[in-house]
């Protein structure tokens, strides 16, 4: 096999944009894991639904003309309702299923994290069906609501969930520039950058921000920190408040940049981004980033040396080599006896 | 009115009846001191005021007013502050950031209250950019201590403070604890090292499998045959 270096730097450049989105997700398992020791396998969904509630937005602004108007405007409000949506969805999903269950054995919450997980995905999916139901219910054989109303509920639920795969309008195009001889296109540069930027903020919240410190010293001894005076439901809420958006801003970008979404399109790179947490350390914020670029990086790697339909091969391999001679990945510590 | 009033509190670890009516009192200014043996209830009581325990029967009150109501977190706010058994310090957060969680619930400056704590325990000004974990176990209980103080708090709870710590590093820490008390802090001391605690202390309790068994003046506590065969190892 001839050794193509442009099409090699090519696969890197796709690697770094594919493991910024997986950095991006495992963030917010590692966080939540950070605060409460559990696996949040409900993350995934929260990444669907933050380009769900995106398109949804994205589709409003196009219809009210303001799309058009100023395209940089919608864009970014679009990200922003993707993430706010999101970080609703992680909120609500922690005080409904994850609180109520703090206290029980281990197993308990991941149990319920794996049933919101179906939850939404199923929501998603046959909310028209379910608006179209209950508009249609009768009283004693009168219909409940007017005959407007049902078509306008359910197109409104039709624009935002449903059986078919969603498409959001092409607004980046392939253009782009070469780097040498290697083709780099604008939506990648921005995904990178996006990204990134959002990660060193992320960081810098942590490391120097009342917030950020509240959140490790809970993450440490929830005991201790509630002694220092801080609310640690509300530390622990603020905490799923910034890892689902950090997912919602990835679901946006997913429908922007690759234009399809569908019910279930948070399964591979959910699974995916928890590989990349557990690689970097889980509980390891920065772990989680480099756990997310490496696994990026180690898919196309692989897939140089093996077809590339060997993709989730080399990624769940991976963690199960992790899982078997470092299972405190890259960056982890040693787990302390209060952790166990 | 006593500062702190602990009046018949019953607290449970599930079915088990951890403290069967414990009450107590610290007037301001005082060092009081908990004495007993392991098991006795020494730690639940602490927690049980400090909020991270309720009690299901009994009341604690705190300047007057009940704190029935609070969470825990909401104390620190009140004015009592808490140095945890095994010290609890934030092993992987800063010596400086571990201070400073002692202060969150302060919005002013606490750069004076730095340099009081730094005063009183200079090995932590020396270690302030190192990780706490990485401290000694005596560095640990001071960066503890001086974390519950950077909240000013008035009444100030400390759980075993001398516990795993060097003979030598014991007698530093009971004069520490001399001095913030000198300072103005009224303190309530858990201690199994009883002879130590009863030397600073002005009064003391002996609880027993979750009851205060006696209560006296230190001195006279010092002098109890009881005490002395049970807690001082004198026969």
């Amino acid at each position: 096999m001839e050794f193509d270096f442009t099409r090699f730097a090519e696969q890197l450049i796709n690697g770094l944009t594919v493991g910024s989105f997986y950095a991006l997700i495992a963030l917010g398992y590692t966080m939540v894991y950070g605060v409460l020791t559990m696996i949040n396998f409900a993350h995934g969904e929260i990444f669907m639904m933050g380009a769900y509630i995106g398109l949804f937005s994205l589709n409003r602004m196009v219809d009210a003309g303001l799309y058009e108007r100023s395209p940089i405007t919608a864009i970014i409000l679009t990200f922003l309702a993707g993430m706010a949506g999101a970080a609703l969805t992680g909120v609500t999903i922690e005080r409904l299923a994850y609180r109520p269950l703090r206290r029980a054995a281990r197993l308990a919450p991941l149990i319920s994290a794996i049933g919101i997980s179906i939850f939404l995905q199923e929501f998603v999916r046959i909310l028209p069906a379910m608006g179209e139901q209950v508009m249609g219910l009768r009283i004693a054989g009168n219909p409940i609501f007017p005959p407007g109303w049902q078509e306008a509920v359910i197109g409104v639920l039709e624009d935002f969930g449903g059986v078919q795969v969603k498409t959001y309008p092409g607004i980046f195009t392939t253009d782009g520039f070469y780097l040498g001889e290697v083709y780099v296109t604008y939506s990648r540069v921005i995904i990178l950058v996006i990204s990134m930027l959002t990660m060193v903020g992320l960081w810098l919240l942590v490391k120097f921000s009342r917030l950020g410190k509240a959140m490790r010293a809970v993450s440490e001894d929830k005991d201790v920190a509630a002694l220092m005076g801080i609310n640690v439901n509300r530390v622990i809420s603020q905490t799923f408040l910034i890892g689902s958006a950090l997912a919602g801003l990835a679901g946006v970008m997913q429908g922007m940049f690759y234009l399809q979404i569908r019910n279930t399109m948070g399964f591979v790179p959910g699974i995916k981004a928890f590989t990349a947490a557990v690689l970097g350390g889980i509980g390891n914020i920065p772990g989680a980033m480099l756990g997310g670029y490496t696994l990026g990086l180690a898919e196309v790697i692989g897939i140089q040396f093996l077809p590339a339909i060997y993709k989730d091969v080399v990624a769940f391999g991976l963690l199960v080599l992790i899982l078997i001679f470092k299972p405190t990945g890259i960056l982890g510590e040693a787990l302390t006896e209060k952790k166990m | 009115m006593a500062l702190l009033e602990v009046n018949d509190i019953h607290t449970y670890y599930g079915n088990i009846h951890a403290l069967k009516g414990v009450s107590l009192s610290v007037e301001a200014g005082e060092i009081v001191s908990l004495i007993g043996a392991n098991g006795a209830g020494k730690t639940t009581t602490l927690r049980t005021i400090s909020g991270l325990l309720r009690p299901r029967q009994g009341s604690i009150k705190f300047k007057g007013e009940d704190l029935a109501s609070f969470p825990a977190h909401d104390l620190v706010y009140k004015g009592i502050s808490m140095v945890p058994e095994g010290r609890g310090v934030f092993s992987r957060l800063t010596v400086q950031e571990n201070l400073e969680m002692g202060a969150y619930s302060r919005k002013d400056n606490i750069a004076s209250d730095l340099e009081r704590i730094f005063g009183i325990f200079p090995r932590l000004k020396e270690r302030r950019k190192q990780v706490a974990g990485t401290l000694s176990g005596g560095e640990q209980q001071m960066l503890a201590t001086g974390r519950a103080l950077m909240s000013r708090p008035s009444l100030l709870l400390m759980d075993e403070p001398s516990m795993g710590l060097a003979p030598i590093l014991v007698e530093g820490i009971f004069d520490t604890i001399q001095e913030i008390n000198q300072e103005g802090t009224t303190i309530l001391l858990v201690e199994q090292n009883a002879l130590m605690a009863l030397q600073v202390a002005s009064r003391g309790y002996v609880l027993q499998t979750g009851e205060v068994v006696l209560e006296d003046t230190a001195e006279n506590l010092r002098k109890n045959q009881m005490v002395q065969n049970a807690y001082l190892g004198i026969q």
